[in-house]
């Protein structure tokens, strides 16, 4: 009789022992995987969404025709190249029947497109979205010409300009009619800037 | 005697039930609890492990799955995306923000008095999309110059301005033909010579006011652009220097004749 309490006693003993070395560990062990495999879980559904998402936009730009293609990057450019937009410069301003007298490059810096003449944006440096960052990494490339013409050239110009296969924002204009003997020609200051997306 | 008394004629039923004497049964609910804790154990250890095992797999399964969905896309692709959005984006604001400053001019033409001549002109893109534009012109008297004011309160570019500041002054001519500037003065008290008001009108406004629209500036003909054509005062303004912005462009008419005759 006192034999089998022994073993009944020694049972629960070695019962408790189990729970508490094995069973329990084991427990906390499972509830942590599960919680793992919960966030893999999520991390898929995610990862699937993003994937799905990825592939569409990734079809759809590969569906855009390369015309419009070779436009954007014409329109917004990777860098501006001074020498071609000088060139072009030049070919508008004859093309409107003025006399060139100087095509001046400043010098660049990166602005946002609401403020393109008033300098780096505060807000669009702390901001995290891809739209700021865009607005980050625009750069502005001024340019000033100045040339001699007749007030209908200088229209023209300003038209040619506003035409333009690229943004080629006027930001200042000024002129004075100075010659009381030749008032037809007239001197222009016109500034103009040029934007480019920069690949960081 | 007591055999006697016990001989009764009544037999007595052998099926008489005993009275069953109730003993003490042993319940051992130690012992019970015992086993069923000890072998409960053992089989929920048995199933613990199993479970452990099933769930590692599957843990072991989202983990290659969750590789195998990284390993799907490049970061070349994203990049290359990104890019691209970008691009767009910024083509879209400075397509919403492009500016045709000529539609100033037009709207400048429609309202040039005929008795006042323009010198000199001057735009400025601000902050925050705005525009400021300065026009300096000249007249021979005041009234003009009020009824230009006027005519360029009243449009809807050039609206938001005002007259800044004007000088009055004796043309150069007098001053040139006569030596002593008391004299001239004299003369122009007289009426002899004409004073020339030089004005500057300031105007800022939104350049959301000119946008550019593909199509609305019609391209460039010199034909149409140095033709003549009426403008809102009455009078004609030529789109060329000679006759819209320069001296030369002067042209009288009744109106300056008869606002002449408040001064």
């Amino acid at each position: 009789m006192r034999f089998q309490a022994s073993i009944q006693i020694l049972l629960i003993v070695i019962s408790v022992a189990i729970i508490m070395t094995v069973l329990r560990p084991e427990f906390s062990e499972i509830q942590a995987m599960q919680d793992q495999l919960a966030e893999y879980n999520n991390a898929l559904d995610k990862a699937d969404q993003y994937n799905r998402a990825l592939q569409e936009k990734i079809s759809q730009a590969n569906n855009l025709p390369n015309t419009d293609l070779a436009a954007l990057d014409q329109y917004v450019p990777n860098r501006v190249d001074i020498v071609r937009v000088s060139r072009d410069v030049v070919n508008i301003v004859e093309g409107s029947g003025l006399l060139l007298i100087d095509v001046e490059v400043g010098e660049s810096s990166s602005v946002t497109v609401e403020n393109a003449n008033a300098g780096v944006s505060q807000s669009a440096r702390t901001g995290g979205s891809l739209e700021e960052e865009a607005k980050r990494q625009l750069a502005v490339q001024p340019f000033t010409i100045e040339a001699i013409g007749t007030y209908t050239n200088m229209k023209s110009l300003l038209r040619a300009v506003e035409q333009n296969a690229y943004p080629m924002r006027i930001v200042g204009i000024s002129f004075t009619n100075q010659s009381e003997s030749d008032s037809r020609l007239l001197s222009y200051t016109i500034d103009v800037e040029t934007y480019a997306l920069n690949a960081q | 005697m007591a055999e006697s008394s016990n001989a009764s004629f009544i037999p007595k039923n052998s099926k008489r039930t005993q009275k069953k004497v109730r003993g003490t049964r042993r319940i051992y609910l130690l012992s019970y609890v015992s086993y069923v804790v000890f072998f409960g154990t053992l089989l929920a250890t048995v199933i613990v492990f199993f479970f452990s095992i099933q769930v590692n797999k599957s843990l072991e399964a989202s983990r290659d799955r969750l590789i195998e969905e990284k390993n799907r896309f490049s970061q070349e692709d994203i990049d290359g995306l990104r890019h691209l959005e970008k691009k767009l984006i910024i083509a879209n604001d400075l397509l919403n923000h492009s500016t045709a400053p000529s539609e100033l001019f037009s709207a400048l033409e429609s309202v040039v008095a005929d008795n006042v001549y323009f010198t000199g002109f001057s735009y400025q893109h601000n902050v925050n999309d705005t525009y400021t534009v300065e026009l300096v012109g000249r007249a021979d008297a005041l009234n003009p110059v009020l009824y230009q004011r006027e005519l360029l309160t009243q449009n809807a570019i050039l609206g938001r301005g005002d007259v800044t500041s004007f000088d009055y002054a004796i043309s150069e001519s007098a001053e040139d033909e006569e030596s002593d500037a008391t004299t001239a003065l004299v003369q122009n008290l007289l009426g002899s010579e004409d004073p020339v008001i030089t004005f500057t009108f300031v105007s800022r406004g939104s350049v959301a006011d000119i946008p550019y629209t593909p199509g609305a500036t019609a391209p460039v003909n010199d034909t149409e652009i140095l033709s003549v054509r009426p403008n809102s005062t009455g009078g004609t303004v030529a789109d060329d220097t000679e006759q819209g912005v320069s001296e030369e462009g002067v042209v009288d008419s009744g109106q300056g004749t008869s606002t002449n005759q408040g001064i």
